[in-house]
């Protein structure tokens, strides 16, 4: 069947009048959890899928998929008022975007934030339709050396993240790589530093530590100064982006759309590890670098764009080849099969309706949400109107809960709380958050697919180096850190020339 | 939402007097008099989950009181009902989905939990299913030619798992030392990454759950054996472990139990509504869409099942060098 | 921050110490783990090398700061309120022993209206109002709508 005629087929199926209704009841529902920091669509998707039970197959999993791309959307809400990420893959908004707000420009940075996420959303569905298979079949070639190879270029990204002592940013990215390795070996089953405890059986959970690290580190300090955040309140500029932010986000927006959607249809991590990238090649291909960490627009543009793109871009494995790469989308997977539909190879011969009904949906969806969201950014920034005393209270209640709900786990919470202290402590003596969340994400695959390649490389480093992928993956790498380190070597060999002289 | 009434220090100074008493007067008759809670060792939206919500909502309807499943994963789910047997009342309010870990981890570390001691075995429900597959381009189409090679090139056949320690690696393991071969255990973390590596043709062979049979209906992975005791009504056309020579049966058991010392009296009436619940067609129908089979068994042979289950443990994981060794 | 210590009381001293130690006990614990051989490393593998990587980066942070001084510890927390701080630490582990036994509502009601009162103050009405309307809204919001599970503790028989 041709494209358009197949998509004009998956919009009658999407406008019909249920169907409809099931997008937005699930783009309503995303939007909400998006906003509730450390609520992911997990635990509602899990709650809300009998529900679906009595609805038809489409209606009910395009709910779900609502649910899903829906909450990719609030998530940097959070992030840029109150500087609590509510996912791993919203820490790169914090760096800029709460700054953006601290300088009385939150409208802004919410609005690009939104409007970056409906670009990316729209762009990578057009690009799921056109390149599903194709693409598919590329993120099968990864296998356990490209996984490790393209761990190594995410944490040269580090290097992109950090503006003070780079021995410090590093240390603090090998801290984050021990923090993810904690819990079972998945090679040897072997428990690996977790005291006796069954809690740390499955590992640290990365939305109490990013919560704990960002939203309540930033609360401890806000308190201990004298002068709370009368500064923020008094300051609140316009709320819709200038022209020159415009001019400023359209190139990042592009830019972290094709980098998210590439990353996102690669299995673990694809939405963090896409966020990031598009952050540091921001940081990189700018001419004002400086800027960025002290409020620059392109630093919310591109990564929030990049995360949403790598949403779309994460539907092309699940269902083309019925792989979800990510928990989210097992979840999503599960809705399928209770609907008694199986994604994968067949799912687009044998239930049209279903595959470009959802397709023709998530279109529609993402109108809603930029619908469903603009009036909103009005008044969240109303948020920061509500004082200290009155405000901090709140978000730490909203953080306990949301990192108490994802497992129903109060170890969660005081993992939360540990990590608050640390985090202060941290920022006390000069050390950045950030390298630790991404290493703490990237260092288990990073660790995990070096052993595995090695088994089956019996040993044999050479492997990283020949296999086309992930060699290709090296040489970036190794670019990465030398082009910064080029200028400065040249301009050290001139020095030494004029010393001589 | 938690409907435990597991109310100890601060908590029971604040809760009124009288809701205890009420409480503490209950016995078998009338029971339940409140909600009932399952603790689910497994996310949400996993299968046994989603089969036990669907068992929640039959059962609520048998009994007359709200049946809840309560999520506490973590741990090869063995968080939830560890944390049961520690600090439930064994009133009958508060039971849990037991998996095999329960019985397993104990052979290999120290646990909080004695799994012949702390629990008051209801009934045991169904089980995972496993195959072994290889690629559709293979050149291995048997489970025997799969040994052969192994035979030829020791070392060389790689295959993926969910995981060192489950039921897989430990069976895949067991097959290889029964017929004197040496596979490369690649451990991937649950099977959908172990269809993946399968695919992009990483490992040579797979062992795995019901995530590989849409592969193996679209064609792209061959089935090459069920480790189950009857051919799969999925896949009627891949033989059985035992049908290819080779005298094993391989699931993942599991059931529900309460904490130690439960009147008999009350496993019995939960006993009962959980097994009406299974006949319940719409229950059937779900746990067939998860490809889980019907392994019902009453309270006695349940228990006898899981003495013998936990010897069976101890020896196969000892004899593949996983048990722990102080 | 401008005064600077080589003294005893340098605060990145103290910092590259802590670093120091956690990295040799990561060290040691890779160690213990095992490394394995390496076509088939062991658990401890990564462990003992990111360990090591630790120590050696905390010494470096350690050898800068004995060269070139630091802010003393007292600046880090001078003309702050670290009182408030250390009590809300003290707060959220509390609620976190009593937050399964007593419930969401209450044990929320108790920390949000503790914090309101204590930390910087706000009128009574304004704590109770607010702290009340948020906790019912939250709950509601979370329980009944999006069904996602909250502790009830001693309100079990009440909500149902």
């Amino acid at each position: 069947m041709d494209v358009v005629a197949s998509l004009a087929h998956g919009f009658s199926v999407a406008l019909q009048p249920y169907n409809l209704l099931a997008c937005f009841a699930g783009v309503f529902v995303g939007t909400l959890i998006g906003v509730l920091p450390g609520i992911g669509p997990v635990t509602a998707m899990a709650l809300l899928l009998p529900v679906t039970l009595s609805a038809p197959p489409e209606a009910g999993i395009i709910m779900m998929a609502g649910i899903y791309y829906g909450s990719m959307y609030g998530g940097s809400t959070t992030s840029i008022l109150v500087n609590i990420p509510g996912e791993a893959a919203s820490v790169v908004t914090c760096l800029d975007g709460h700054e953006m707000a601290k300088q009385g420009r939150a409208g802004p940075a919410l609005g690009i934030a939104a409007l970056g996420s409906f670009f990316a959303g729209t762009v990578a569905i057009v690009a799921l339709m056109l390149v599903a298979p194709t693409l598919a079949r590329w993120a099968l070639k990864f296998g356990p050396a490209e996984y490790f190879s393209l761990m190594v270029l995410g944490l040269t990204l580090l290097s992109f993240l950090t503006h003070g002592s780079m021995a410090k940013a590093l240390l603090m990215a090998s801290v984050g790589i021990v923090l993810g390795l904690i819990g079972t070996d998945a090679i040897t089953a072997e428990e690996r530093l977790t005291f006796g405890r069954l809690e740390l059986l499955d590992g640290v959970g990365i939305v109490p530590v990013v919560m704990g690290l960002f939203g309540v580190a930033e609360i401890l300090s806000n308190l201990e100064r004298k002068i709370s955040r009368e500064v923020i309140k008094a300051r609140i500029g316009s709320l819709w982006p200038t022209r020159e932010d415009w001019q400023r986000s359209v190139g990042p927006m592009t830019r972290g759309t094709l980098l998210g959607f590439f990353v996102g249809t690669l299995p673990g991590g694809g939405a963090v590890i896409s966020s990031f990238a598009s952050y540091a090649l921001e940081k990189r291909i700018s001419k004002t670098p400086e800027r960025f960490g002290k409020g620059a627009i392109e630093g919310v543009a591109g990564p929030e764009a990049a995360n949403n793109a790598a949403a779309g871009g994460a539907f092309i494995p699940l269902l083309t080849l019925g792989i979800p790469p990510n928990v989210i989308l097992a979840l999503l997977l599960g809705a399928f099969i209770i609907h008694g539909l199986q994604p994968g190879p067949l799912l687009m011969v044998q239930k049209p309706d279903v595959f470009w009904g959802i397709v023709a949906s998530m279109y529609i969806g993402n109108v809603m949400l930029l619908v469903l969201n603009m009036p909103l950014i009005g008044m969240w920034v109303q948020v920061l109107k509500v004082p200290y005393p009155l405000l901090f209270p709140l978000i730490l209640m909203f953080c306990i809960v949301g990192v108490f709900s994802s497992n129903a786990a109060v170890f969660d919470v005081f993992v939360m709380v540990v990590f608050g202290a640390i985090g202060y402590l941290m920022r006390k003596f000069g050390y950045e958050p950030a390298p630790l969340v991404l290493a703490f994400v990237l260092g288990p695959l990073l660790e995990n697919n070096l052993r595995k390649a090695l088994i089956l490389s019996r040993g044999d480093f050479w492997t990283f180096v020949e296999r086309p992928i992930s060699g290709t993956c090296l040489a970036l790498a190794v670019l990465m850190l030398l082009i910064p380190l080029l200028p400065s070597l040249a301009r050290k060999r001139e020095a030494i020339a004029l010393d001589k002289d | 939402m938690k409907r435990r009434d597991v109310v100890k220090g601060l908590g029971a100074a604040l809760a009124a007097p009288a809701l205890i008493s009420k409480a503490a007067a209950q016995g078998a008759a009338g029971f339940p008099s409140k909600p009932i809670t399952i603790i689910m060792g497994w996310p949400p939206g996993s299968g046994p989950d989603v089969w036990h919500r669907s068992l929640a909502d039959a059962m609520t309807r048998i009994l007359g009181q709200p049946v809840v499943v309560e999520n506490k994963a973590g741990g090869g789910g063995t968080i939830g009902p560890a944390h049961m047997a520690a600090n439930a009342k064994p009133d009958g309010y508060t039971i849990a989905h037991i998996p095999i870990t329960v019985l397993r981890f104990p052979v290999m570390r120290k646990v909080s939990w004695d799994p012949l001691k702390d629990f008051s075995w209801i009934v045991h429900m169904s089980g995972f299913q496993f195959i072994t597959a290889v690629r559709a381009d293979s050149p291995i189409k048997t489970k025997q030619e799969m040994i052969a090679f192994a035979k030829d090139n020791p070392g060389k056949l790689t295959y993926a798992s969910p995981g060192s320690g489950t039921s897989l690696h430990i069976g895949m393991e067991l097959i290889a030392k029964h017929a004197g071969v040496q596979f490369t255990h690649v451990p991937f973390k649950g099977s959908i990454e172990s269809v993946a590596a399968l695919e992009g043709g990483h490992v040579m062979a797979m062992a795995g759950g019901s995530e590989a049979y849409p592969m193996v209906a679209a064609g792209n992975i061959r089935a090459l054996a069920a480790w189950t005791d009857k051919r799969l009504p999925s896949l009627p056309d891949t033989p059985t472990l035992q049908e290819v020579g080779l005298p094993f049966v391989f699931d993942s058991p599991y059931g529900m139990a309460g904490p130690k010392g439960m009147d008999p009296a009350i496993v019995k009436i939960l006993h009962d509504a959980i097994k009406q619940a299974m006949e319940d067609p719409k229950t059937i129908e779900v746990r067939n869409r998860f490809n889980m089979q019907d392994r019902y068994m009453d309270t006695a042979t349940y228990a006898r099942f899981n003495a013998e289950l936990f010897e069976k443990e101890k020896s196969y994981l000892e004899s593949i060098g996983l048990a722990r060794k102080d | 921050m401008q005064n600077q210590t080589k003294g005893l009381a340098n605060a990145e001293l103290w910092g590259g110490i802590a670093w120091l130690a956690l990295g040799l006990f990561v060290t040691w614990q890779g160690w213990t783990q095992g490394l394995g051989v390496l076509s088939e490393p062991g658990s401890g593998f990564a462990v003992f090398w990111c360990g090591v990587i630790m120590s050696g980066l905390s010494a470096t942070i350690v050898a800068t700061a004995i060269r070139q001084g630091g802010p003393p510890l007292k600046s880090l927390w001078s003309e702050t309120r670290w009182q408030k701080v250390l009590l809300v630490m003290g707060l959220l582990l509390l609620f976190g022993f009593f937050f399964e036994q007593i419930g969401f509502i209450p044990s929320s009601l108790v920390l949000l209206l503790v914090l309101m009162r204590f930390i910087d103050p706000v009128p009574w009405w304004q704590a109770i109002t607010v702290s009340f309307g948020a906790v019912l809204g939250v709950w509601f919001l979370l329980a009944k709508f999006l069904k996602i599970q909250l502790p009830a503790g001693v309100l079990a028989p009440l909500l149902g």
